[in-house]
């Protein structure tokens, strides 16, 4: 570290040059998001950003849209199902992951984590054959699998993180005392992953609730999901404001559950681990 | 002390629920997806069970089809370019802050990740119209006097996707720059190096494997994206994966879709595939050089 | 005396072992404040725990060979060995944490084989101390005892009691984070004897500690293990704390056991080469036997002639590893007598004052490079390029087969 005066001021120079960046990265990042959010609050008759005047109106307009209000209680209630399933498939393959060195986790990795891999299009479009063939093509049963398989890799690389930050050993000390292999995970290593857990069912949650592409080729008149629902309304009327504010309340949600996954995570652990 | 005593079945309580419900909800969706791909199909009569590779010729024989691919690549490979020259920046910043601003980095970062591709799409289809804000901004500033055009293009396209990869990118090089010793930019500062020349020389080098990883990550990630081209480019700058979406829903072509989805998971794969297979070869060479070098002493 | 080189031979028979058992329970219930004044006879059982010719192989690779020891109910073993000798796997098996290809192990008689972990009642102080995180100091000491379902008030009762013996019931609602690695120590020695265990393992407590802390925590577990009247086998790699620690050391190498015996037998009476160099600190240099027999061997050095030394399992004809200790070998001028001693010139190359003694690094007639430690007050008076003469007594010097 250079201590000549002017060096330091080349210093401040390039973290502030670095700053104002990474700030302007951020904007752009956000743009999309804050013009919906913002743009809902128009007072004007058509979708317009910066808002025209202020008003919650478009928002109260939902409430007399059945259409909208059953299409989100069923993005909540399948997205809360299916987290909840992933993380449980989630900590089943976790710790088979890391605790058995096996070549038979070939297997399991090859089946559980690549669905992620495929593209969307692709996997929907094998959703939809295969579930049609199977009966279920256009339940909300369906639906549910459908994003089972699709939420369940993040839910694993997010447990996966938790779970190599557990010693083993400690589960061995629990046996040792006397407790049998299913209370020792459970008393010990379940309550130290937890964090690994509400993590992942975040994440999971998240990638469900603001799902296209699956829940497009699996949309049924009774299966609508929020974002199918806007999708289909953008192809009508892309300027009703009341779309606008119908996608800030996802947003909303979204928003929520990622302040949730915030706080549990522990983000040192995630930059250390973010190489594996 | 390791902890596998009985291990077969210890794994297998806790793999096999997981195995089996991913074998019926996944592996044997897309395995029929690959056989459907071989199908024929008739509007009056429907699917026409078959090992035939029909639909492959017609999409890799007609200029339409293999321009909505070109078009896609197209898009992929700006993607890619975009998002590893911004993310550098991004990447350097995310490890050297602490606290609130990494978090607050963080969160930016992975929000068009999880917010719905819907609601970004629609956020972009305002910002980016004749009269949305980036318009009236650039005129406003005197950059052009008539309205860009930039929501129906490939570069509305590239922006949408570069916007939601960014993150991936970013993440890739940041973990990659972590794992260098921070002693090697010393040393190489005690031996003389600029600031410059040290990035240049020694840490840019040196994360290029996590470059690699998050050019293959964005391209895969663009080549298969949907509502984002989709809504960003509509009908007049169609990718593949319109294409694909048009052919099953609205034309009811099946097979003739599944095979589109095996030839976009192919193109995919498959330039992943070579790059993957030129960092092995050039891995060997490296050893074999290597033990050449100390036979040869 | 002579001693054969089969790995399976014990180094004592059953009446030795029985002595030194004996006296080693009888000094600690004295100390442990017998009540009567009579003298007070104990009847221990020699076989508390049997080890008998265990197995143990991972495909390929024989992890374990015909391992087998006893101990005694009140005795302290020390498994002893470099990394892969299979010491911790040896504990793992006690444990129950793998099963044996062959062999058994058993508990005052009875088997364990098949028996999983969480029923042997086996106290283990892991490397690291695995102490629950996410638990007070407190409910990690009460855990074994809520895993028997021992009643509430019962728990908090012992699981205090044990918290007051080594000095933390002030910290009991404390996490284990926080405490200094010497606390975390006593907190897992409180856990593991609170279930009041038959067999308390030990797996490498030191390893990961720096030299001066290890003394310290050796010192304070000899302190805790000192009041405890439980049979108990430590593994290690440290000599010096298998020394310390052990009544008697079982020196293990790839797989097998090299020797038993007490600290005091090994050091003087190796029975290996592998042995007498993993104890103790030596020299050693290679020769050809040119005479041996019952009495002893003599060994032609290329370049420095005929050293006597005790016979370890050697004829006449044979290569031979020739050992003997830094501390016994002092220097003299040049031309001292011989009679029992072996004497070989050599010169000086550096000294090295280390406080507690002095370290002569000397250059022999061959070549090789010898070390002697010399703790007078002040240290011999040598200078560097000086000659010397080594001269160390025959009786010091073992001559073992050499590498082949």
């Amino acid at each position: 570290m250079s201590h000549r005066p002017d060096g330091n001021l080349l210093e401040k120079a390039k973290r502030g040059a670095l700053a104002a960046y990474v700030l302007l990265l951020a904007i752009f990042l956000a743009a999309p998001i804050v013009a919906i959010t913002l743009g809902s609050l128009t007072a004007s008759n058509y979708v317009s950003f910066p808002p025209q005047g202020l008003t919650l109106k478009w928002y109260a307009a939902i409430f007399s849209q059945p259409v909208y209000l059953r299409a989100l209680l069923l993005s909540l209630v399948i997205a809360c199902l299916s987290a909840t399933a992933a993380i449980v498939i989630g900590v089943l393959v976790a710790l088979a992951l890391h605790r058995y060195p096996t070549r038979l986790n070939v297997l399991l990795q090859g089946f559980v984590l690549t669905p992620v891999m495929l593209p969307s299009i692709f996997i929907g479009l094998a959703f939809l054959i295969s579930y049609t063939r199977m009966g279920f093509g256009g339940s909300a049963f369906g639906l549910f699998a459908a994003h089972v398989v699709v939420a369940t890799p993040f839910a694993v690389s997010l447990i996966l993180l938790g779970v190599r930050g557990v010693n083993p050993v400690l589960e061995m000390a629990a046996r040792s005392l006397g407790a049998s292999p299913w209370r020792a995970r459970r008393l010990i290593t379940l309550p130290l992953i937890a964090w690994s857990m509400a993590a992942g069912w975040s994440f999971a949650f998240m990638m469900s609730f603001g799902s296209l592409e699956i829940s497009l080729f699996l949309n049924t008149p009774k299966t609508v999901t929020l974002p199918v629902a806007i999708y289909t309304a953008l192809e009508w009327s892309p300027l009703d404001p009341m779309l606008t504010a119908i996608s800030s309340g996802l947003v909303i949600v979204t928003l929520i559950v990622l302040l949730l996954l915030v706080r549990t995570v522990k983000i040192d652990q995630l930059m250390k681990r973010g190489g594996q | 002390m390791r902890l596998d005593t009985i291990s077969l079945k210890g794994w297998l309580a806790l793999a096999l629920v997981p195995l089996a419900i991913f074998a019926v909800f996944y592996v044997v969706p897309v395995f029929q997806l690959f056989w459907l791909s071989l199908s024929r199909f008739d509007p009056s009569v429907g699917i026409i069970p078959a090992v035939d590779p029909g639909y492959f010729i017609e999409f890799l024989t007609d200029g339409y089809y293999l321009g909505i691919l070109g078009r896609t690549v197209f898009v992929s490979l700006a993607a890619t370019l975009a998002t590893a020259i911004l993310a550098y920046p991004l990447a350097i910043y995310l490890l050297t802050s602490k606290g609130w601003r990494q978090t607050s980095l963080l969160v930016a970062l992975v929000l068009p990740l999880v917010t719905s591709s819907i609601v970004v799409s629609y956020g972009w289809l305002i910002l980016l119209g004749q009269k949305g804000l980036v318009n009236n901004l650039a005129m406003g500033l005197g950059i052009t006097s008539e309205p860009l055009q930039l929501m129906y293009t490939d570069t509305g396209i590239v922006i949408g996707l570069t916007h939601v990869l960014l993150v991936f990118m970013s993440l890739s090089i940041a973990a990659s720059m972590q794992g260098i010793d921070a002693n090697l930019a010393k040393a190489a500062r005690s031996l003389g190096a600029t600031p410059w020349t040290t990035f240049r020389k020694i840490t840019f080098p040196l994360t290029l494997p996590g470059l690699r990883t998050g050019c293959l990550l964005v391209f895969s990630l663009s080549m298969s994206a949907y509502a984002t081209p989709v809504l960003i480019g509509g009908s007049r700058r169609k990718v593949l994966s319109y294409l694909i979406y048009q052919q099953s829903s609205s034309l009811l072509n099946w097979p003739f879709a599944a095979a589109m989805a095996v030839v976009l998971l192919v193109s995919t794969l498959g330039i992943v595939g070579l790059v993957r297979l030129y960092e092995r070869v050039r891995k060997n060479a490296a050893r074999h050089g290597a033990v050449a070098v100390e036979a040869g002493r | 005396m002579d001693r054969s080189l089969e790995p399976r031979d014990r180094a004592l028979d059953a009446n030795s072992q029985q002595r030194a058992a004996a006296a080693t329970a009888a000094a600690r219930s004295i100390a442990g404040g017998a009540r009567s004044a009579e003298p007070h006879i104990e009847i221990v059982n020699m076989s508390y725990i049997e080890i008998q010719d265990l197995e143990v192989r991972y495909g390929n690779f024989q992890a374990l060979s015909g391992v087998s020891f006893n101990v005694a109910e009140r005795e302290r073993i020390c498994l002893l060995g470099p990394s892969g000798c299979g010491k911790t796997t040896t504990l793992q098996v006690m444990a129950g944490f793998v099963a044996p290809s062959g062999g058994e192990v058993r508990l005052a008689g009875r088997s364990l084989t098949g028996l999983a972990p969480e029923k042997r009642n086996i106290g283990i102080m892991f490397q690291n101390y695995a102490l629950f995180p996410h638990m007070t100091v407190f409910d990690n000491v009460a855990f074994g005892l809520r895993m028997r379902g021992v009643a509430p008030s019962e728990i908090k009762r012992q699981a205090m009691a044990a918290l007051e013996r080594v000095r933390l019931a002030h910290a009991a609602q404390k996490m284990p984070g926080m405490m200094s690695g010497g606390e975390q120590q006593r907190i897992a020695f409180a856990r593991a004897v609170v279930i009041k265990p038959s067999l308390l393992l030990l797996d490498e407590p030191f390893s990961n500690l720096d030299a001066r802390l290890r003394q310290e925590m050796r010192g304070e577990l000899l302190e805790l293990l000192a009041g405890l009247p439980i049979a108990t086998v430590m593994v290690t790699h440290d000599q010096e704390e298998a020394m310390a620690i052990a009544d008697r050391i079982v020196v293990m190498r790839a797989g097998r056991i090299q020797q038993i015996g007490t600290p005091g037998e090994i050091y003087s009476s190796p029975m290996s080469l592998f042995a007498a160099r993993f104890i103790g600190d030596s020299n050693t240099f290679a020769g050809k036997v040119t005479k041996a027999d019952g009495n002893g061997v003599e060994v032609e050095i290329a370049g420095l002639g005929h050293i006597r030394g005790r016979n370890h399992g050697l004829s006449a004809g044979d290569k031979a590893e020739i050992l003997v200790r830094p501390q016994h070998v002092t220097l003299a001028k040049p031309g001292f007598a011989e009679g029992q001693r072996n004497v070989v010139p050599a010169t000086v190359e550096r000294v090295l004052f280390l406080g507690h003694r002095t370290e002569i690094h000397v250059r022999l007639g061959d070549g090789t490079m010898f070390i002697v430690w010399a703790q007078e007050h002040g240290g011999p008076d040598v200078q560097q390029g000086a000659a010397v003469t080594l001269a160390w007594n025959v009786t010091d010097t073992f001559a073992f087969p050499g590498a082949g």
